[in-house]
């Protein structure tokens, strides 16, 4: 594997690079964004397998656009789409299989965990739960530490409407047993 | 601006301080990205761009980089067309072509063919000015209403008299043939 990391051509020179025809510089494309890929694809997926699926979906599609593929933004901000709908396809698809599991698994869990050290457990599990579209922009504003208008930006959608988002999905884990915790401490 | 799409930092949605450390608790991990997974990619990436670079290289090889393949079909169609253009006796569509090569039929019959058209054109040529035109038609009409010397060979059209009918034929033949009709 080439050492990617020594490499300082743009993004762009390298998509130039790979249109005509150069493998090292779609190695160095995607070992520069492989790690953020992957982890945003886990962000939507919540499941490791389905993420490095994804990792190879999101490459194997922008694959296929060269020759010819023409990069008018900043790579990621053209990426971020390409992720989020792989993953949620992905997830969809994976819920199918789970959908049984996870109607057994409420049934059986207590209504109010009590135990404090499986909080980030249940975390994980309410924010699962939530609207992507709530997810997003919550991970967007507290884990990426963007602005809203930043978020605006990114989704695409006008700055009142991540602020509503990010409203409501605050307003749903305050009220989910399983998370209401993090504001009664407050 | 609507206002309802700005954002206000002073009523923007503050969250828990335990819940923002522990989302970003929750991203913090490395999600490992096994050698056969990378591989997997980049030995698809190297099938495909080796394959893409490979082709435009077998065009060169060819030495026929940027000629499309309906090329050779375009070549021989405006080579048809050409001939057909160029070459005298045959039958055109187009007006000006038309008078193009009635113009090329009078050339090749004066230049290689001196016989009976070269005759009749010569015959035309009533001021002797080495071309027939209106002038010559003028001329001809002159020379008839003043009652000057008629020449017998002014009969163009072969009916024993010398008159308005042969003024109309030089006409008619200096408007077909003739240098202003090239357009």
């Amino acid at each position: 594997m080439s050492s990617y990391f020594e490499d300082m051509r743009s993004d762009k020179e390298l998509v130039s690079a790979i249109n005509g025809g150069d493998p090292d510089a779609f190695e160095v494309l995607y070992l520069r964004h492989r790690d953020w890929t992957v982890n945003l694809a886990f962000r939507f997926t919540s499941d490791r397998e389905l993420a490095l699926d994804v990792l190879q979906e999101t490459f194997l599609y922008l694959l296929k656009k060269f020759p010819g593929f023409t990069l008018r933004a900043k790579f990621t901000t053209f990426l971020y789409p390409v992720i989020r709908n792989l993953a949620l396809n992905a997830r969809k698809k994976n819920q199918r299989y789970e959908l049984v599991d996870d109607k057994l698994e409420e049934l059986t869990e207590p209504v109010e965990p009590d135990v404090e050290e499986n909080l980030e457990d249940q975390l994980r599990m309410v924010m699962g739960n939530l609207p992507v579209q709530q997810q997003e922009v919550l991970l967007l504003r507290f884990v990426d530490d963007h602005s809203l208008n930043e978020i605006a930006e990114i989704l695409e959608i006008p700055p009142g409407t991540v602020k509503s988002r990010l409203h409501n999905a605050l307003r749903a884990l305050a009220e989910n047993p399983r998370t209401k915790t993090y504001f009664e401490k407050e | 601006m609507d206002k309802r799409n700005q954002s206000q930092p002073e009523q923007e949605p503050k969250a828990p301080a335990k819940l923002v450390t522990d989302l970003k608790d929750l991203h913090k991990e490395h999600i490992f990205v096994p050698p056969k997974v990378d591989q997997s990619i980049l030995n698809a990436a190297r099938e495909q761009l080796e394959e893409t670079s490979r082709e435009p290289a077998e065009q060169e090889t060819a030495g026929q980089p940027w000629i499309p393949q309906w090329a050779p079909w375009a070549a021989a169609a405006c080579l048809m067309l050409l001939l057909f253009l160029t070459l005298p006796g045959e039958k055109h569509t187009s007006p000006s072509a038309l008078a193009k090569a009635s113009v090329s039929a009078k050339e090749v019959a004066l230049k290689q063919k001196p016989s009976s058209l070269a005759t009749m054109i010569s015959r035309k040529d009533i001021n002797k000015d080495g071309q027939v035109d209106i002038l010559d038609a003028f001329t001809l009409a002159s020379r008839i209403k003043a009652g000057a010397a008629i020449e017998e060979n002014w009969d163009i059209n072969g009916d024993g008299q010398v008159n308005q009918a042969d003024v109309e034929e030089i006409s008619a033949f200096a408007v077909k043939l003739g240098p202003e009709d090239n357009s």
